[in-house]
């Protein structure tokens, strides 16, 4: 991937979603509102968008020199791996409640980014967590989510 | 006679050592929310109500104001250091105190920062204490086409914020603006965009896009450049700004907190608005603003004298009138009515006992949150100093809570996260994000106000023209552009020349 | 597995029905508008004493969005433990009627009304109408030329000041904006003619003069409000008002003792001295019905409002 087929394929996606939008936006007409209704604000950035990206477009097939994109192949894994993390912490939380989730969340990561020291993970996680749950929890008195698994407890 | 008024307020503060402490606690507390991701100085003090039923009033709504001035302060501090901003209104703040903070000169930053605040925030609070009615009443003038004008020359700013590219700074714009078309429309009753999805009725929240665009775009991007880019440290020795610094930058400082003062109080500008427009109005004014966006001091001091200075204008109409100038003060109104006093013009005949704590107690955090922030500078710049594979994790998860926390909302965490991966490959594309925000604050003003001022014309569209302060704006909107964009080209000129320049010497 | 996780979660609320003390911890109170605004002040002035009536405090949670929707939806799906509460709104009557949600009140229990508020329409002071008569005879001459605030499109005063419309057959030309606070401010900058506010929200502008409350839309007067008539004595009645109205409940199958003990909890903090002058001082008039009343009154909310909402062009 080089900068020149990244303009020109954000372009080229943008100009059809602004398509999109005007079309589908072109239901929204309340009753009893003047002609600058609903669908005004909506339509009139479509079209907007829809230039800027045949400029954006037009701008890529000009380019005369490609960047090249600078991505580190094995951290864009990594990231995708922490993102997928992220995902099933929230699934966890619903289950085992949010101290338990925090605590494996933050563990698991290190692993993943590479924290060798094992004192470093289960010390760092296990605080963490518990000064979060604390701070969020008993400051805050933000209802945190207490885990299915450990219903009971009420 | 208002003088008079204000010592007395001060003799109070001062008689009682607790109101005192209770300024203290709730800077403190303000700052510590403020730096959290998602944790916003109006949940703060939301938060803090509760506790404060049982203070007397005035320490209550001291304590609330320490919260405010603190909150807003403290959400620079994460801008600067993970380029994270903990509220909105440090969104523009970390333009230029992350550049500086990767150099090392994290307490620099932050010191400066501290000290535009406090500059920003007392000019703020003595333009409260000293000019509030005649504010307000030029506040009500503000009607349907003016806000929207307002708006317009807000997004004028785009150009300072858009980095190296207009186009694509313009097209983050236009979708961010189309984002907040999703949802209820309260001028037709129509729901856009929602799918039918309970969620999407409500629009795209401003903390969760705050969460994906800035922190956990930032969190991929760290890990994956983590085994490639070496981490930084914060420099040793001598960590805060110098006087000299400081002293070049107290033009700027004023400037910009007076200005600040002024955005927040028409009703509905916040301090995010605040921020940016003195951000965007120092970048024109500058004498290098090739600096700005690469570590300048002048756009750390702009936003954080604006968005300070912001908060005591943003109490005007609610003290004056009752109309909150933002959702922080809405919260404090709140506060206000629960402890038996009514905000409104009845407030300053009724109740100088309060009305004038208040003014001199917004002078007193301002003075607290100087003095606690240039303490906590060195510590806070350490921060960055801890391993990055304990530091990303934790920072990972502050956002993850910090979105879920703003309502509860597990769909809110989902849609920071998405927000986030599409922030990543925006910044890979080099599209700039800021512009997005920028739009997300702005775009439900300027679309309701621009059919609300056509259904009070009935479709003429002079009204825009033929008012003076919205023409005035207008006016204002495209003398910004046009200048702006002088300078955008005369930039990428001398930059263009740099790099000929690096590359001919490369060559020999 | 989600059905398996429902499964557990209500075996487990039967085996904790058992126990007899309840509340054992802090109960929550779902509110679905931001913190700060009336709705969420009156619940927080609401629970300022729970723990003196109940044993327990009642920790408020602002959960905001869509009109309510998103607040009230969280209600619905809480854990049926008697351990959430939800504050109910207005929105409520309208949404499956607008189109915005398939939600009514059918899905709670209700647990009791907190107030009811009339629809107020005001004029800055020094305008050129003295009374609704006047006002009502320039829209009558000059048909869409007077200029009328509300709170947003579907909200109770726009309700109330459209069918003021209708029925009398004169055309305004109806601004919506966004809240209380910005239609009050438009009215104070001159910049609409009229505002449609609920009579509280101009309480303490009236009485520094600042606008002239010209009527509300009421059965009987309101009594902060002693010399500003009903619409009916002004001259123009309608048929039902639509009153803005606040109340309690709770998601369904919460057990009937918690349900019980819950009704009379909330019942002694409506009645605590402190939050009914917190509600004189502000002008809030309330209005107390037991979960029967309230859904009779409910009921008969969507018969008004059916025919209301048509005529606006907001019926889906």
């Amino acid at each position: 991937m080089d900068s020149k087929r990244i303009d020109i394929g954000v372009g080229l996606a943008l100009c059809v979603l602004s398509v999109v939008i005007y079309w589908y936006a072109d239901q929204y007409t309340g009753r009893g509102v003047n002609s600058y209704g609903p669908n005004f604000f909506p339509q009139a950035l479509s079209v907007l968008l829809f230039l800027a990206s045949m400029g954006l477009m037009y701008q890529g097939f000009r380019q005369q020199m490609a960047e090249a994109l600078d991505v580190d192949r094995r951290g864009l894994i990594n990231a995708g791996i922490t993102l997928v993390l992220a995902v099933s912490y929230i699934g966890l939380m619903r289950l085992v409640g949010f101290y338990a989730a925090s605590v494996a969340f933050l563990y698991i990561t290190m692993v993943v980014l590479g924290q060798k020291n094992l004192k470093v993970r289960i010390a760092s996680s296990v605080i963490v967590g518990s000064i979060v749950y604390a701070i969020f929890f008993y400051l805050l008195k933000i209802p945190l989510p207490e885990g299915v698994l450990f219903e009971s407890v009420y | 006679m208002s003088f008079m008024y204000l010592l007395d307020a001060f003799q109070t503060i001062f008689s009682d050592v607790s109101s005192l402490l209770f300024i203290v606690a709730g800077v403190t507390a303000g700052i510590v929310v403020g730096c959290m991701p998602g944790l916003t100085a109006t949940m703060g003090c939301a938060l803090l109500i509760p506790f404060t039923f049982s203070l007397p009033p005035i320490q209550g709504l001291l304590m609330l104001m320490g919260i405010f001035t603190g909150g807003i302060y403290g959400g620079s501090i994460s801008a600067i250091l993970i380029r994270t901003p903990g509220t909105p209104a440090a969104a523009a703040t970390l333009l230029d105190g992350y550049p500086l903070s990767m150099r090392g000169e994290a307490g620099k930053a932050i010191g400066v920062g501290t000290v535009a605040s406090f500059v920003g925030g007392t000019i703020g609070a003595l333009i409260m204490a000293f000019m509030a009615p005649q504010i307000a009443q030029f506040g009500l003038k503000f009607g349907p086409p003016e806000f929207f004008a307002l708006a317009i020359f807000g997004l004028s700013m785009i150009i300072s914020i858009s980095g190296e590219s207009l186009l694509k700074g313009a097209i983050a714009a236009l979708v961010g603006l189309l984002l907040t078309t999703i949802g209820f429309d309260p001028l037709s009753g129509v729901p856009r965009f929602a799918f039918g999805n309970d969620n999407l009725l409500g629009g795209i929240t401003f903390i969760p896009a705050l969460i994906g665009l800035f922190g956990f775009a930032q969190v991929f991007r760290n890990i994956e450049k983590m085994e490639i880019v070496p981490q930084v440290r914060s420099k040793v020795g001598k960590i805060l700004p110098s006087w000299a610094e400081i002293r070049g930058l107290i033009p700027t400082m004023a400037k910009s907190g007076g200005l600040g003062a002024f955005t927040g109080s028409v009703p509905g500008l916040g301090c995010d608005v605040a921020a940016f427009v003195a951000y965007g109005e120092a970048k024109r004014t500058a004498k290098e603003p090739e600096k700005f966006g690469k570590g300048a001091l002048e756009g750390i001091a702009a936003p954080e004298a604006a968005n300070n200075g912001a908060t005591g204008g943003a109490m005007i109409p609610m003290l004056t009138l009752g109309v909150p100038g933002d959702a922080v003060t809405a919260v404090l109104l709140g506060a206000l009515t629960i402890h038996g006093f009514q905000p409104g013009p009845l407030l300053f005949r009724d109740h100088l006992e309060i009305v004038y704590p208040i003014f001199a107690g917004m002078i007193l955090c301002q003075v607290a949150l100087l003095g606690i922030g240039l303490s906590g500078a060195r510590l806070f710049s350490k921060l960055i100093n801890i391993d990055a594979r304990v530091l990303t994790p934790v920072i990972f998860l502050l956002c993850i809570v910090g979105s879920y926390s703003m309502r509860f909302s597990f769909f809110d965490v989902g849609l920071a996260l998405l927000i986030g991966v599409v922030a990543y490959f925006m910044g890979q594309a080099k599209f700039p994000v800021s512009p997005i925000l920028l739009a997300l604050i702005l775009g439900p003003m300027a679309e309701q106000n621009m059919r609300r001022s056509m259904m009070l014309s009935q479709d003429d569209p002079s009204i825009f023209v033929t008012r003076p302060i919205s023409a005035a704006f207008l006016a204002l909107a495209v003398l910004m552009t046009v200048v702006s964009y002088r300078k955008f080209k005369k930039m990428r000129a001398i930059e263009a020349d740099l790099k000929a320049k690096a590359d001919s010497e490369g060559a020999v | 597995m989600k059905k398996l996780i429902l499964a557990m979660a209500a075996a487990l609320t039967f085996s904790s029905t058992a126990s007899a003390d309840f509340p054992e911890k802090d109960l929550t109170l779902i509110v679905p508008w931001s913190a700060g605004g009336g709705t969420d002040t009156i619940a927080r002035a609401l629970v300022k004493n729970a723990e003196q009536h109940i044993g327990v405090n009642v920790n408020v949670v602002n959960k905001t969005g869509g009109q309510g929707v998103v607040g009230m939806g969280a209600t619905k799906l809480a854990r049926p433990d008697g351990y959430t509460v939800g504050l109910i709104t207005f929105g409520l009557s309208t949404y499956k009627l607008m189109g915005l949600s398939d939600m009514t009140y059918r899905d709670f229990d209700l647990l009791q009304l907190l107030n009811q508020s009339s629809a107020a329409l005001s004029v800055v002071e020094g305008s050129k109408w003295g009374s609704l008569e006047d006002v009502m005879t320039y829209a009558k001459a000059n048909p869409g030329q007077v200029t009328l605030g509300h709170t947003g499109a579907g909200a109770a005063w726009h309700l109330s000041a459209a069918a003021l419309g209708v029925v009398h057959g004169v055309d305004f030309n109806f601004i919506p904006f966004d809240g209380g606070a910005p239609t009050r401010s438009a009215l104070l900058g001159g910049h609409v003619d009229l505002a449609a506010t609920g009579i509280d929200e101009v309480k303490q502008l009236s009485e520094a003069g600042q606008v002239n409350v010209l009527a509300a839309n009421a059965l009987t007067r309101h009594p902060a409000f002693p010399n500003v008539p009903t619409l009916e004595e002004a001259g123009y009645k309608v048929d039902a008002p639509v009153l803005d109205w606040r109340g309690l409940a709770l998601p369904k199958n919460v057990p009937a003792d918690r349900v019980a003990f819950l009704e009379q909890g909330f019942k002694k903090m409506f009645d605590d001295p402190e939050f009914r002058q917190y509600c004189e001082d502000v002008g809030l008039i309330l209005v107390y019905e037991d979960s029967d009343g309230f859904e009779d009154f409910l009921a008969n909310m969507e018969k008004v409002l059916e025919p209301t909402l048509d005529a606006v062009g907001l019926l889906k």
